[in-house]
């Protein structure tokens, strides 16, 4: 027992020994000089590539919706403006959810509710990014022809032959699936570069698989401990 | 900053690899305690406070640095040392210390090191924001682990000066 206690305190005496040469300053403390300490960029790059896919979006989608009423008298035609629309509208909110959740992230808060919220945003960013990108492979040849016909007013949709609209959807389909298979497949690899990464890293799932497991790790971290295994010091 | 500087610099140790990591904890830290110095809560304690703010920036930053190293080989001096079992001529305490302290998962490095910063069980539930109760079972937990460690490692030690 002695013995154990002898071991317990080792790594507690270590760390005493270390503890000032670890805080003695190597580093200047950056507010130490009386200066305003200067942000790195990356938060407010997020915050503002999210606005700017807003913006993009609800641009984006006011065209679309320009396009509707246009098509009212052709089903066929209005369910294709219509899917469009429903799947920008749904991209446009993911971002605007993603700019609210970052404007909120508050340091201040404790360490396990603030890595909870970190993980949150970052679960919603990788599946808005994933579904934005999957969404653009089927979208990739509707949503242009919307776009044109609601600016141009050209009838762009109505010219266009719909089986062939729908055989480019199906082929947007499926390569999306094989896509998601080859990720699967490549995921692992490593030597790539930090976009090939993250593209991969969407399409296979992988990121947003991380983070699930990072604020499962974060619940059981946070849970209380059964009464009776519980021990006191 | 200058009163917790001392901790403030041990929390970026903990959390970064290298020198210039170190230097940038410490900098997001300064930022981060410049945003939310009115936001200061009236019930923790200064000393608590600045330990939260600086836990989040530099668990995030960690995470953060972690996405973007995968692929590539960190360069450190302290990792390196851990490298062979049998390194005891250069293995000196403090990459002892930095591979127990890098065995642990990341909120449970927090909790030792607030432990070990001489904060009570309720000061670390405050910062954590987890129970005291909570925090003296993970604690229990940790330390057990970290014995286990130190023993193993003092015996592979031992095999290696017998040797």
């Amino acid at each position: 027992m002695h013995d154990e206690m002898k071991r317990e305190d080792v790594f507690e005496q270590m760390w005493a020994r270390q503890a000032a040469a670890l805080g003695a300053p190597a580093a200047t403390l950056p507010a130490a000089s009386g200066v305003r300490p200067i942000g790195r960029a990356g938060q407010r790059v997020f915050l503002a590539v999210r606005l700017l896919e807003v913006a993009l979006g609800a641009a984006v989608l006011c065209v679309v919706l320009m396009a509707l009423p246009a098509h009212l008298d052709a089903p066929r035609q209005l369910l294709v403006v219509a899917i469009v629309a429903v799947l920008v509208a749904w991209i446009t909110a993911q971002c605007a959810v993603l700019f609210h959740r970052a404007l909120r992230v508050d340091w201040s808060a404790p360490v396990v509710e603030l890595q909870r919220a970190i993980e949150r945003l970052r679960l919603a960013e990788y599946r808005a990014f994933k579904w934005a990108l999957l969404g653009g492979v089927v979208l990739w040849l509707p949503l242009p022809v919307v776009l044109l016909d609601a600016l141009t007013g050209g009838r762009l949709l109505e010219r266009l032959d719909l089986g062939w609209l729908a055989a480019n959807v199906f082929l947007g389909a499926a390569l999306l699936g094989g896509l998601h298979r080859w990720s699967r497949r490549h995921v692992e690899r490593a030597g790539r570069s930090g976009r090939a990464e993250r593209l991969l890293d969407a399409l296979s799932s992988r990121h947003v698989r991380r983070a699930a497991e990072r604020i499962a790790e974060l619940e059981q971290f946070a849970a209380e401990p059964p009464a009776a295994t519980s021990r006191q010091e | 900053m200058q009163r917790h500087g001392g901790l403030l610099r041990r929390i970026a140790w903990v959390w970064s690899r290298d020198d210039a990591d170190r230097d940038d904890v410490l900098q997001e830290i300064a930022v981060q305690l410049w945003r939310v110095r009115e936001r200061i809560d009236p019930r923790l304690r200064e000393a608590s406070f600045v330990a939260r703010v600086a836990l989040n920036v530099a668990i995030s930053f960690q995470r953060r640095e972690r996405r973007h190293r995968v692929g590539r080989a960190a360069a450190d001096v302290d990792h390196v040392a851990d490298a062979s079992p049998c390194a005891g001529e250069r293995d000196d305490e403090r990459a002892r210390l930095r591979a127990a302290i890098d065995s642990l998962r990341d909120l449970d490095r927090a909790l030792a090191l607030l432990h070990l910063e001489g904060h009570d069980h309720a000061a670390i539930g405050e910062v954590l924001g987890i129970s005291a109760a909570n925090v003296a079972t993970k604690w229990w937990r940790i330390k057990t682990r970290l014995r286990e460690q130190l023993v193993a490692k003092s015996m592979e030690e031992r095999r290696c000066t017998t040797r």
